[in-house]
């Protein structure tokens, strides 16, 4: 078992770093396939966090809290944005020529379990790591 | 970035990441340079090692450029896991996917002698 609560004043460097550091977790075990997909899924989540839930102001907060458990890892994200309606975006289609909206989307088709709370601000998710090797 | 002309064909060589941190500044400055007689559009993501949606969104928004001045555009040798972003957000149906520079201005020939 392997869990932590990171408090990030973020920015989008600190973002990249953060990650970048997450992924060098040995206990993660991860090969390049499944790197690229991890880093994918936490680029696009926190991305989210600060560009839309915080609205990429420097020193904003995210808190991360993720933990490890055998092969899965469980993690969520809360930004301090009044959050969105979430509802709308996870049902709805991929729009092949809309620049935008394509992240959860994409987010979706990787992870286990996706769930936002607390009005949207928050988002948990859930990735079998050895899935993401497929 | 590097950008090459070639009459009314622009060449992009995009290199390392394109992500929320700096989709912005890469598609203000492909679109500062894609001006006047160019028309067409190949992007060379050869040493691109990691994209998210924010750049297949840069991609997306280029394309509409390209289309209003009625030109073509093309994407050249994403490596396996930029491909994979690429087919899972469908880009690959509305922008043609090269392995090589040559195919690619290949297709963009036909398209000129049309």
């Amino acid at each position: 078992m392997n869990s932590r609560i990171d408090i990030l004043k973020a920015s989008r460097n600190k973002i990249k770093l953060w990650i970048e550091e997450f992924l060098e977790n040995q206990d993660l075990k991860l090969n390049k396939k499944s790197r690229f997909r991890l880093k994918l899924i936490l680029t696009e989540m926190m991305g989210n966090a600060f560009c839309h839930g915080n609205k990429g102001i420097d020193e904003s907060t995210i808190k991360v809290e993720w933990d490890l458990n055998d092969r899965i890892i469980s993690i969520s994200i809360k930004d301090e944005g009044a959050g969105f309606d979430f509802k709308n975006v996870l049902e709805s289609e991929l729009k092949k020529e809309d620049s935008r909206g394509r992240g959860i989307f994409m987010v979706k088709q990787m992870v286990q379990e996706l769930t936002f709370l607390e009005g949207g601000s928050k988002v948990a998710f859930r990735v079998d790591l050895d899935d993401l090797s497929e | 970035m590097n950008f090459r002309r070639e009459e009314s064909l622009m060449i992009v060589e995009l290199e390392g990441e394109i992500d929320f941190s700096n989709s912005i500044e890469i598609k203000r400055n492909i679109r500062g340079e894609f001006l006047g007689k160019q028309k067409n559009l190949i992007l060379d993501i050869s040493n691109v090692e990691f994209m998210d949606s924010s750049g297949v969104g840069v991609f997306i928004s280029l394309l509409k450029t390209v289309n209003l001045k009625e030109g073509k555009m093309a994407i050249v040798n994403p490596n396996e896991e930029v491909e994979f972003v690429l087919r899972m957000t469908k880009v690959e149906e509305i922008i043609p996917i090269y392995r090589s520079m040559f195919e690619a201005k290949q297709f963009m020939e036909e398209i000129c002698h049309e």
